[in-house]
């Protein structure tokens, strides 16, 4: 980090920085900090493993160390919340607590505190944010698809049940059907056959072996689609991607040598000004300004929306339809 | 073949934004810029593609006549079956926009070549060039030893990037009995930064993976002499991947961005190239990047090149500066190549009566005959 203090006595020494908050491994964020050098911006990446040493809260004026210097989020011109959490509480040094009930009830208050005291650190950069830990950490993806019913955004039929008998009736109204993660940190239906995070097509034998009562799950009918979007929202403006992974034209044209190891073409896509417009008050809903979407074109020539994920690779859109996208965040956060 | 039924009458045969062409004089490249491929086409093809941009299927069989018939369900068919494109319904056809041609880099320097002929005098200025290469953000460095190498210096140079910001670097290193393909894996293993070693000199040709699609070692019975073995254009070393073909249309995809230390330590565009702009003993790299003579040339892209601005393989080829069939000309084609766009056809350069002047100005003659393994493009290997 660079920042060199202006010496004029008639001056007021100027300094400003763009604070980052990410993960040591995470090449997205290396890559804007490639961009934020270019640029000669001064910068402050914190990672998983940085501790915030030397913590002052003290009402708005919020301090702590870090290098030998004194960061003030007064100074912070930006905050980009990439990934990660913030380390204010040292999570690290409960490993030597032993007792195993003991540790559990520490390392539940000092994640209750972690929260807390995350959440007053973001509160007081609310106004120059690039997302924040407090709402990309945690979407509540029933909280989602509720409001995508009042904005009028189409989604798969969606049906949450602990019932067998529900789930059967569900299915057989459907035909095809997934499930997935209600939420991002819990396995769905555990214990019995689709413990799993990632979304799971679902059979009537699967169904017949549950029993008659299980955890409560998320379940879709399965959208027969023409091609997925991947959209990257920054700001104010949607990056939109269309994956072919499942052309139905090219099986009814009969394909001869049809190559099952080429990647999926991805290439640039345009979403109606209509869809944007919804998505874009969806997102203000949950208080973000960058995230990435999961849209279907179904074979019924219609938009389903699917999922936001606030932290997702971006880079999957960015390099195939050469967005830039690194260098837009740059600029976002140097403007 | 493509035939026309009830589902496709309506619908608009479209590229994959991703697969490009190119005119040329004689004939067009299909450039698939994603899956790094490329496929010479009829020019025809080019004025078909428009067309189908602005008529559905069914017009287009109506516009080409019965007589024609044969020609477009080719067409239809090649750019289908290839994945090249795809059907779309009038509703959304708009929604696809092509892609931006366009090329950036956070990188002041993003390729480096280092050469070696003696290790002593390459040690004496290495660390302070990697330093400096590392404030430049340089990403890839390609080190060609034209020496045998032991494993402990090969090590030497692995270790000096481990800290920096430099992601591949590749090593061409001579034979010798010292190298063992186990040392080789091992050294490659405990430095995940190499990405390639290419032995040349070897007594075999072979390849072995020692991370999947991520690096590899190479044998290769070809000897790498000296500098002069470099800047072959050939249809191998054609790199079709989205970034080089991007970087074409700006600017020259060999030297753009690219700084080389020569096996003297003299700052050059390339090892091969006469020019020297100092030496890294005595001379900042970020100083040599701000005369505008060095720079210059990045900007010398294949639009500009004499009878490569008519090649359909312009965006895909690799240049080559250093040697030019007028070495006069700064604008003249590379010499080592060996194909005419206006024929279409590829010969022996070596052997064609109009390069010799060029051949023995550069004195390439006694070296002729030696080729150089294929340079894996370690510039923009975005993995």
């Amino acid at each position: 980090m660079k920042g060199e203090l202006c010496n004029s006595p008639f001056l007021k020494p100027f300094f400003s920085m763009i604070l980052i908050k990410s993960n040591g491994d995470d090449y997205s964020t290396t890559q804007v900090v490639k961009w934020l050098k270019h640029s000669n911006a001064d910068f402050l990446r914190l990672n998983d493993t940085t501790f915030l040493k030397d913590l002052k809260v003290i009402g708005n004026a919020i301090e702590f160390a870090h290098d030998g210097n004194t960061i003030s989020l007064g100074n912070v011109s930006k905050y980009w919340y990439r990934r990660g959490r913030w380390d204010t509480f040292s999570r690290r040094k409960l490993r030597n607590v032993n007792d195993k009930t003991f540790h559990g009830y520490l390392n539940y208050f000092s994640k209750e505190a972690e929260r807390d005291i995350t959440n007053t650190i973001e509160n007081s950069l609310a106004d120059r944010s690039l997302n924040q830990y407090q709402t990309s950490s945690n979407i509540n993806k029933l909280a989602v698809l509720e409001a995508c019913k009042t904005l009028n955004i189409t989604t798969p039929k969606t049906l949450i049940t602990n019932s067998k008998a529900v789930l059967k009736e569900f299915i057989i109204t459907h035909t095809e059907i997934i499930t997935k993660a209600v939420n991002n940190l819990d396995p769905n239906i555990k214990g019995d056959v689709f413990a799993d995070l990632m979304t799971k097509k679902i059979t009537l034998e699967n169904i017949d072996i549950l029993p008659d009562s299980f955890n409560v799950s998320l379940f879709q009918n399965l959208v027969a689609k023409e091609f997925e979007i991947r959209t990257f929202f920054l700001v104010d403006t949607f990056y939109s991607m269309a994956i072919f992974s499942q052309n139905d034209d090219k099986t009814k044209v009969d394909f001869r040598n049809y190559n099952m190891k080429s990647p999926n073409r991805c290439v640039p896509y345009q979403l109606p000004t209509s869809l944007e417009t919804k998505l874009r008050a969806l997102l203000e809903k949950f208080k973000l300004n960058s995230a990435s979407l999961d849209i279907i074109y179904t074979t019924e020539n219609e938009y389903s929306f699917l999922e936001i994920n606030p932290i997702g690779q971006y880079d999957m859109v960015s390099k195939p339809c050469n967005y830039f996208l690194d260098e837009k965040i740059a600029n976002y956060l140097t403007s | 073949m493509f035939s026309l039924n009830q589902d496709t009458n309506d619908k608009y045969l479209m590229l994959f934004a991703s697969c490009l062409i190119t005119k040329g004089h004689g004939r067009a490249l299909l450039t698939d810029s994603q899956r790094g491929k490329f496929d010479l086409i009829p020019n025809d093809m080019i004025n078909f593609m428009e067309n189908a941009k602005l008529y559905s299927i069914k017009t287009l069989f109506k516009i080409y006549g019965v007589e024609n018939k044969g020609i477009v369900e080719s067409y239809v068919s090649y750019i289908l079956e290839n994945e090249y494109g795809f059907l779309a319904n009038d509703k959304i056809r708009t929604n696809f926009p092509e892609i931006k041609i366009d090329w950036k880099n956070p990188s002041i320097i993003t390729n480096s070549i280092i050469d070696i002929k003696d290790f002593e005098v390459t040690k004496a200025i290495y660390e302070r060039t990697i330093s400096q290469l590392n404030e430049l953000q340089c990403e890839a460095v390609q080190i060609r030893s034209y020496i045998s190498l032991s494993i402990e210096q090969l090590e030497y140079l692995a270790n000096s990037v481990k800290l920096t910001c430099i992601e591949y670097l590749e090593i061409y290193v001579k034979d010798s009995d010292e190298l063992p393909l186990n040392a080789l894996i091992k050294l490659m293993h405990n430095h995940t930064k190499i990405s390639n070693i290419i032995v040349h000199a070897a007594d075999k040709n072979d390849e072995y993976d020692v991370i999947k699609s991520l690096s590899s070692i190479y044998h290769t019975t070809q000897v790498l002499t000296d500098e002069t073995c470099c800047g072959l254009v050939e249809k191998q070393y054609f790199n079709a991947v989205k970034s080089h073909y991007m970087e074409a249309h700006f600017h020259n995809t060999c030297l753009n961005r690219k700084v080389s230390i020569d096996a003297n330590g003299s700052i050059k565009n390339c090892p091969s190239m006469a020019t020297s702009f100092g030496n890294i003993k005595e001379t900042n790299l970020s100083e040599v990047i701000k005369n505008e003579e060095f720079t210059s040339i990045w900007n010398l892209k294949k639009d500009f090149v004499l009878v490569c601005q008519d090649c359909e393989f312009r965006y895909v080829c690799t240049d080559c500066r250093a040697y030019t069939e007028e070495p006069a000309n700064l604008y003249s084609k590379p010499l080592k190549c060996g194909y005419d766009p206006y024929t279409n056809e590829w010969s022996d350069w070596e052997e064609n009566p109009l390069k010799q002047k060029a051949i023995a100005h550069y004195e390439l003659s006694n070296i002729k005959r030696t080729k150089t393994p294929e340079t894996k493009n370690i510039t923009h290997a975005q993995k």
